[in-house]
């Protein structure tokens, strides 16, 4: 088993510390899969293992200059898990001007490790080396099947969210009002967002949003809706790299709020299952 | 009414005529433009590619006003609501609202003169705010009065929904409150930036309310204070004191604060002559004790606030009237606190 990767470009390396920082407010806990083109982010939901909360996956070739690993089975994978807060603090620095380059490699220390090493470059002395050591455990091949690729159910709408600012806003506000939201999108490009308490309720509507795709049955207007946990999803809302990223909004009629960012070079989802109302 | 809004931004929706000449009466510039497209179509449907025609501004005002008209139902809906009052700024009403939010519900009575809502407290303390009707753009009213009792807290969770959404520091949230009949929930409809929240509040019974006033009689010592200097002092006393002790003193001429609490007895005294004093009036020297825990919400209401008037009675009821300034007019804010009864 064995694994290094050298990140050198400066927007790869914001890019692939702002994945780990809206991990790192999403839960604790993230298992690292590696395979010989693509690099998997995956969060399991905590109360509820079986499921998979956030999915990422980076593109190797877009993020790394080197890249090398060996996995131990004939598929050529590797899975470990690790803090994921230990690793958003040692790449706290990825976020500064002055970093070369930023490499990851498994070592065998007093544990199995993941081992970050940092190059910055000052303007006192030429060089500076940064090295972080993250405990990890290997996930064995047998328990590997809980972290296969998500099947993404059949949505029965799909939007690009209105201002990802303006929702978190009125996100944080509704959650003071009570612990259910209500998210409806329709086939008019209407999203709404609906909280209500013991004496109240609210709604918001944003309107005219661009509808990516519509299952639609008749040609009446459709609406669908889920309801969520308001905590989790304003927790989402609240990884402040998301604001420059376009955020498509899918649900599935009562099950499922599905999160997802897809760009070039990485793909984020985020899986809100729906609680019973 | 039927209206849609696909992603190439055709707006269609389908409108009876005297429904649009409602909708129509208070905007010129959609008058015109959907005038334009009725004399193309002559229906009583109506499509038309909102991209082309009108900007996403006018689209999202014409979303308004529909929306509002569903909720106004039908034509003669001011007869129909016991109170329709409309803002076109709802930050000078959430503020005073704040500022009185010591308690979770509130009494919310409606007159000609305006809104007023009153907050209590274990009948000792009573909170209240008069919201002028010149505050409001609209303000309808069917009833000579009209009371209800509504949770404080959601409604300025409500009215605050979008604080802090616009980047552009000079746009407003418009506000609507309607209340139909008695028992029926008051709804509210806020609009900022294109973006509309509507909200339904369950109202509950009034029950009796504590009828406190000091009439100018009897009234012994009244003293106006510049609320800003009167924060710092009161933000400052030990809040490690039961109570609070005021005195007003005739002779000399002084207006005193005394706590204690487990590091000592602290005291203030403001000289009639002092600067932050605008006026000091004192027939009667007299020493009340009023409870920490009443006094302290004052503070929220002083940092809206430009002056504080006191005023007592014989009896040692304490009334305090902050003036607070909400575009060209003057709001009040109100507080009525009782005073401890010494045991012996």
């Amino acid at each position: 088993m064995k694994f290094r990767g050298k990140i050198i470009d400066p927007h790869c390396m914001k890019q692939f510390y702002s994945i780990v920082i809206i991990l790192s407010k999403l839960c604790r806990n993230v298992v690292l899969r590696l395979s010989s083109t693509k690099l998997y982010l995956i969060a399991s939901n905590e109360s509820n293992s079986n499921q998979i909360s956030v999915w990422s996956v980076l593109d190797q070739q877009s993020f790394f200059k080197d890249y090398d690993m060996i996995g131990e089975t004939e598929s050529n994978e590797i899975l470990f898990s690790l803090p994921i807060d230990m690793l958003a603090s040692s790449l706290s620095s990825a976020k500064q001007t002055n970093l070369k380059t930023l490499k990851m490699k498994l070592t065998d220390k007093l544990s199995p490790c993941l081992t970050i090493e940092l190059d910055l470059e000052s303007q006192v002395s030429s060089k500076q080396l940064c090295t972080h050591d993250i405990p990890v455990s290997v996930i064995l091949p047998k328990d590997w099947s809980a972290y296969k690729e998500p099947t993404i159910p059949a949505h029965n709408i799909s939007v690009v969210m209105p201002s990802i600012r303006v929702v978190r806003h009125i996100v944080d506000k509704m959650k003071r009002i009570g612990p259910r939201l209500i998210v409806s999108l329709d086939s008019s490009g209407k999203m709404v967002l609906g909280v209500s308490n013991l004496s109240a309720t609210v709604d918001t509507h944003f309107i005219g949003l661009e509808i990516v795709s519509v299952h639609n049955l008749t040609d009446k207007e459709n609406k669908y809706s889920t309801v969520v946990d308001i905590k989790k999803f304003s927790q989402f809302l609240n990884c402040e790299t998301l604001n420059l990223s376009k955020i498509l909004c899918h649900v599935v009629e009562g099950m499922l709020l599905h999160c997802s960012i897809e760009e070039d070079e990485y793909v984020l989802h985020y899986f809100l299952s729906g609680i019973d109302d | 009414m039927h209206m849609t809004n696909d992603h190439n931004n055709n707006l269609s929706f389908d409108l009876s005529p005297p429904k649009l000449a409602k909708v129509l009466s208070n905007n010129y510039e959609l008058r015109s433009i959907l005038n334009r497209c009725y004399n193309r179509r002559l229906t009583s449907n109506l499509i038309f590619d909102a991209g082309k025609l009108v900007s996403q501004q006018l689209v999202y005002e014409l979303f308004y006003l529909v929306i509002n008209m569903e909720v106004d139902g039908n034509d003669s809906f001011e007869e129909k609501y016991l109170l329709v009052a409309k803002a076109d700024n709802v930050k000078h009403i959430s503020s005073l609202l704040k500022a009185v939010n010591f308690k979770d519900v509130g009494v919310c009575f409606a007159t000609e003169h305006g809104l007023k809502i009153v907050v209590e407290d274990s009948k000792c303390v009573q909170a209240n705010t008069f919201i002028g009707s010149e505050i409001f753009q609209e303000y309808h009213l069917n009833d000579d009065t009209v009371a209800f009792r509504v949770d404080l807290n959601t409604l300025i969770e409500c009215l605050t929904i979008f604080d802090g959404c616009s980047t552009n520091p000079s746009s407003t949230t418009a506000l609507k409150l309607t209340y139909k009949e008695y028992g029926s929930p008051v709804k509210l409809l806020l609009e900022e930036g294109g973006i509309i929240t509507d909200c339904s509040l369950r109202t509950m019974e009034v029950f009796d309310i504590l009828d406190f006033s000091i009439p100018a009689e009897s009234t012994t010592s009244k003293i106006i204070l510049r609320s800003s200097d009167f924060k710092d002092i009161l933000s400052d006393i030990d809040s490690t004191s039961d109570y609070v002790e005021f005195t007003f003193s005739e002779e000399p001429q002084f207006f005193k604060i005394l706590t204690s609490g487990v590091a000592g007895k602290c005291s203030v005294e403001i000289p009639s002559k002092s600067e932050i004093m605008e006026q000091f009036l004192c027939n009667t020297s007299i020493t009340v004790k009023y409870k920490y825990k009443q006094i302290k919400p004052f503070l929220k209401c002083m940092n809206i606030s430009q002056k504080t008037l006191i005023r007592t009675n014989e009896e040692g009821l304490l009334c305090c009237q902050f003036m607070v300034q909400v575009d060209s007019h003057t709001c009040y804010l109100e507080y009525f606190c009782t005073p401890i009864v010494d045991e012996d």
